[in-house]
């Protein structure tokens, strides 16, 4: 069933040190030219089935492709439903993959199935009853749909899932985690807890492998404003798009990105471990864990923040448009054609790719572990999951 | 870009939450601890090795028929 496609990932060992990481990937990336010949709506509703992990995103960064295309204006109500409902299946994700694969990188299994069954049903449930509360059955991802104000009960799926994340990451509410801003606050927060996370970061403090994976790969900026060299420019970007290779070996400025959590979350404990430990295994698995007590706190309402779109039509070519979301693992881009009402051209392009690019930030992360073959074993497993825990993937020593 | 993948439940080992599942002509066992009360002939949306939740037979032939016309069950 190799539908869904993986990730080959060979590892060379001498002398107890990975010298050499070779990726091949067999993932679907061209899956989206189902959408050509079809009309701008019917492909808007056939994404979140085909892509139904990210459904949300996914079909996010498709009407805003679309949208910028026919240059449609959208109302700054319409854009914060999205964005809501965008964090919340990224929250949704964060916690799945949190609660189904952490147990599994410990030594002790400490998966209780029947605990996880219902935690993940109840995560299921808050997500569709905020999505109805906030939509009352409306689709903000077709064109031209209007969406009724938002009903004051909408805070309550989000206070349950916050109730959750006490429960099974935090041992404290999300926003009293948020205050811990030092290594030393985190090493006590996790030594006298018992939830999933917490024993995770205490076997990686008691194995010494918080910068395990420590490389200088840059992540993608997603700010127009910024004025970095980084920052994604449009223009440059739909040349590439013009290359078919790009969705599956992206490079921006013949340099490979990363993009992830830890390229867009930012806390002042974060900035602690990144002094400390780089990029390595400790800051990613904070800043997961970071960026889903800020959406907590976001949906709540306690943080306000403008909806952020930066999907821009392309100027030179009539017809061109770009869709951007942040999206569960990282930086989603949708790239679509449209010539009378149709799809012409359709393009994605996932943070997957950007992630495991050959000479991307995971071979950087895995070049120079060391250790026995059960070391590695374990050391790759952690990193890959870290950066990113949604791809199906195998990897063997030579 | 992650698919999820629809597909039936062939068969149940009950002693460790395990079903074999079929996607035409192939087969797969994954695990089905997060799906309630999973039975014979019910069809899953599957990823990386766990069956996620529940779809209706419609739902499920209208995504095969996306993954066949996007090539991808050829």
């Amino acid at each position: 069933m190799g539908i869904e496609g993986f990730l080959d990932i060979q590892l060379t060992m001498n002398d107890s040190i990975i010298s050499d990481v070779e990726i091949q990937s067999s993932r679907p990336v061209y899956a989206s030219q189902v959408f050509l010949g079809k009309s701008v709506n019917e492909s808007l509703s056939m994404l979140p089935l085909l892509f139904s992990i990210c459904g949300v995103a996914q079909a996010c960064s498709g009407i805003r492709a679309c949208e910028q295309t026919l240059g449609r204006q959208v109302s700054a109500h319409v854009e914060h439903v999205r964005d809501s409902l965008v964090d919340m299946e990224t929250l949704r994700e964060h916690l799945w993959r949190i609660l189904l694969d952490w147990p599994k990188l410990l030594d002790k299994q400490l998966l209780n199935k029947n605990l996880l069954t219902q935690e993940m049903s109840e995560i299921i449930k808050y997500q569709q009853d905020y999505r109805n509360l906030l939509t009352s059955g409306s689709n903000p991802f077709l064109l031209d749909q209007d969406i009724p104000a938002v009903s004051a009960e909408s805070s309550q799926p989000i206070k349950q899932l916050n109730q959750l994340l006490e429960r099974s990451i935090f041992s404290m509410s999300p926003a009293q985690w948020l205050e811990i801003d030092s290594i030393e606050k985190l090493q006590h927060w996790f030594e006298s807890s018992e939830t999933v996370a917490a024993h995770l970061l205490k076997k990686i403090q008691r194995n010494e492998w918080q910068g395990l994976g420590r490389n200088n790969t840059r992540g993608l900026v997603l700010e127009l404003d910024v004025l970095e060299s980084d920052a994604l420019d449009f223009s440059k970007l739909y040349e590439l798009f013009e290359d078919n290779n790009f969705v599956k070996q992206p490079q921006w400025q013949g340099t490979c990105y990363e993009t992830s959590s830890l390229t867009r979350v930012d806390s002042i404990l974060l900035q602690n471990l990144h002094q400390n430990f780089g990029n390595g295994l400790i800051s990613r698995l904070v800043a997961r864990l970071t960026e889903m007590a800020q959406i907590a706190q976001k949906l709540l309402g306690d943080v306000k923040k403008k909806a952020h779109n930066i999907s821009q039509k392309r100027n030179d070519i009539p017809g061109d448009g770009i869709g951007v979301v942040s999206a569960a693992r990282g930086l989603l881009m949708h790239h679509v054609s449209i010539e009378k009402n149709k799809i012409k051209k359709y393009q994605i392009l996932a943070p997957t790719e950007w992630n495991f690019h050959p000479q991307g930030v995971v071979t950087q992360s895995l070049v120079g572990l060391q250790g026995d073959t059960e070391q590695i074993n374990s050391q790759v497993d952690l990193i890959i999951n870290a950066i990113d825990p949604c791809v199906g993937y195998k990897f063997h020593i030579v | 870009m992650c698919l999820a993948l629809p597909a039936k439940i062939i068969a149940i080992d009950e002693t460790n939450d395990m079903a074999t599942v079929a996607l035409g002509e192939v087969k797969k066992e994954v695990s089905i601890a997060l799906v309630e009360d999973a039975q014979i002939n019910d069809f899953v949306l599957i990823h990386v090795g766990y069956a996620l939740n529940k779809i209706s037979p419609e739902e499920a032939e209208r995504t095969l028929q996306l993954f066949a016309e996007a090539g991808l069950t050829e």
